[in-house]
């Protein structure tokens, strides 16, 4: 278990994805749970995306959706559980980040992510094959680089494989219990 | 043979008749060659093959007079170990210009044709400059873009003009760096020729393997004859159609060719740059190779590498050098997952952690095949940041 905060939080987020689209251009079975009430899609630092690969285009992401879609690209599995803007729009949350969660989720159904909605939600959860990064940070630039955040890595490791399948089970069951969106639940609003 | 006025498309004819005739396809014994070499009817055998084989070429048959002179001379020539050594060098500094050449136009957005390279082989220098008078500004782009520094701090990033900038190209170092790893290519080649590919393989090379299959269903008696000569003999049965069986078959030549020729030196998709080469379209194969280039990289990064997954090691080495490279080796005939696995559990286990010059972040993944001994090898990079 690692603790996470400041640099450790991108980085650690980052890598996570990679390996897992190591993973599924090799043709294992690979996924990623993103779960977290808010989205955005922003830029990635160029020191992040330092890779350097004949097997894989790691390197030329700038976007978080570009590393999302990358992973789908590469045959792996993206589940995200967030909420929805539809609820957002009926509470005192700024309605240009409404639009901007809008947009954000319209770009990952494009890149055939499934969308998943639970109005409860404020858990926050990166959960893949190789492990699971859970925390106070949201999946946005703020979360990731602005605000003082705090959390946790559990690899998928002999020595922690009961944290790991405690949070991929309860993962799963959020899954099972989110609704599944439609593109009218996140059109541009 | 340049010295002499032969023309550059002719040059292969006779190299192959050359092999053919020397037999380099059965044997690379010195002493068996020299012999041969020194026999009477060396020269009258390499012109009745280079007759044998123009059947081929298009151009007219070359001056016996010519060739009789050319090989005379050949004959004369004395090689020591040390040529072999100063060809090697030469080789590896041409092929190490090519990249950068390469590297140079990717990073500035330009075209090969406004970048040349020169090179200083007493200083082991190789120069990049613009390829026209007063200048075109892309090796100046280049410069400014030479290299990135690799620690990562959130408040220096957010402060930085990088954050607002919709694109930012990629630093001449890492692009450099990413064209020296194995070209794809060849690595599928080489597993389709010389290894099993029905196991678990990454999607860019388990593409090229199922088109290789695909050609294999027109080029059998080709493929099946590669494999008889055996990995040794790739390189000189590739040059000329001396190697060629077409007693039934018109194209079987061509098909030949075509699959001996597979990316084990160098192909445009790597370091070949045909006519911008110094040494001309014609030549170039025989002046740079990816191969040497591959030793190369090995070399360098010997002392970083790690085979034995160690974590404390690899931490020891990043503290050191700032970079560490973790290796798996498995036999292709056999499942490479436990191997991938490993790697896979021990990159991420060092993830994050802090080192005397910064935090462990996983910055490449390649893989390499070697020919040798039918291994497949995968590195995983690992640098602070």
């Amino acid at each position: 278990m690692s603790h996470l905060s400041g640099e450790g939080i991108s980085l650690i987020e980052i890598d996570l994805l990679i390996s897992e689209c190591i993973k599924a251009n090799r043709g294992q079975q690979a996924f990623a749970y993103l779960i977290s009430p808010f989205l955005s899609d922003f830029k990635i630092p160029s020191k992040l995306t330092h890779f350097a690969s004949n097997v894989i285009n790691a390197s030329d992401i700038e976007q978080i959706s570009d590393l999302i879609g990358l992973l789908v690209h590469y045959g792996g599995r993206v589940e995200i559980v967030t909420r929805s803007p539809v609820d957002l729009l009926n509470t005192t949350i700024n309605k240009s980040f409404v639009r901007k969660q809008s947009r954000t989720l319209i770009k990952l159904a494009q890149k055939k992510c499934k969308i998943r909605f639970n109005s409860k939600l404020h858990a926050k959860l990166t959960v893949t094959s190789q492990g699971v990064v859970s925390g106070s940070f949201n999946l946005t630039e703020s979360g990731w680089f602005h605000n003082l955040e705090e959390g946790s890595f559990f690899q998928n490791s002999t020595e922690y494989k009961k944290q790991y399948m405690e949070k991929l089970n309860w993962a799963n069951a959020l899954i099972q219990n989110s609704l599944e969106s439609t593109e009218k639940d996140y059109k541009d609003r | 043979m340049e010295r002499m006025g032969v023309p550059y498309y002719s040059h292969e004819l006779i190299l192959s008749s050359m092999i053919a005739m020397l037999g380099l396809d059965e044997t690379i014994d010195e002493i068996t060659v020299s012999q041969r070499v020194s026999d009477d009817n060396f020269i009258s055998g390499v012109y009745t093959n280079i007759l044998k084989e123009s059947t081929f070429y298009e151009s007219t048959v070359l001056d016996r007079d010519m060739v009789q002179q050319l090989l005379q001379e050949f004959k004369r020539e004395v090689i020591k170990g040390i040529d072999v050594l100063t060809k090697l060098k030469q080789t590896l500094l041409h092929s190490m210009a090519h990249i950068l050449l390469l590297s140079a136009a990717i990073t500035a957005g330009s075209q090969l044709e406004d970048l040349d390279y020169l090179i200083n082989e007493s200083k082991n220098e190789i120069i990049i400059f613009d390829s026209v008078s007063g200048g075109n500004g892309v090796s100046e782009t280049v410069f400014e873009f030479l290299s990135d520094s690799t620690r990562f701090n959130v408040s220096e990033y957010l402060a930085s003009d990088e954050k607002g900038e919709s694109y930012r190209p990629r630093s001449f170092e890492e692009v450099g760096f990413e064209l020296l790893l194995p070209c794809v290519n060849g690595v599928a080649d080489r597993i389709f020729l010389f290894g099993e590919s029905d196991q678990l393989m990454e999607n860019e090379i388990r593409r090229k393997l199922n088109e290789l299959k695909d050609k294999q269903a027109t080029h059998t008696k080709a493929v099946e004859r590669i494999k008889k000569y055996g990995k040794d003999k790739m390189y000189p049965i590739g040059i000329g159609y001396h190697a060629v069986d077409y007693s039934n078959d018109s194209h079987e030549a061509d098909r030949f060719k075509e699959a001996a020729n597979s990316c084990l030196h160098g192909c445009p998709e790597c370091i070949s740059i045909a006519s911008k080469c110094h040494l001309g379209a014609f030549q170039e194969k025989y002046g740079v190779s990816k191969l040497v280039l591959d030793e190369f990289l090995i070399y360098m990064t010997r002392e970083a590498i790690v085979d034995n997954l160690s974590q404390e090691e690899v931490l020891r080495i990043i503290d050191e050098k700032g970079f560490a490279i973790l290796r798996g080796v498995c036999s292709i005939a056999q499942s490479c997952k436990s191997v991938s696995d490993k790697l896979d559990n021990t990159t991420l286990a060092l993830d994050g952690k802090k080192t005397k010059q910064g935090l462990v972040k996983l910055s490449g993944h390649w893989l390499n095949f070697e020919i040798s001994n039918g291994n497949l090898i995968y590195y995983y990079l690992l640098r602070a940041i």
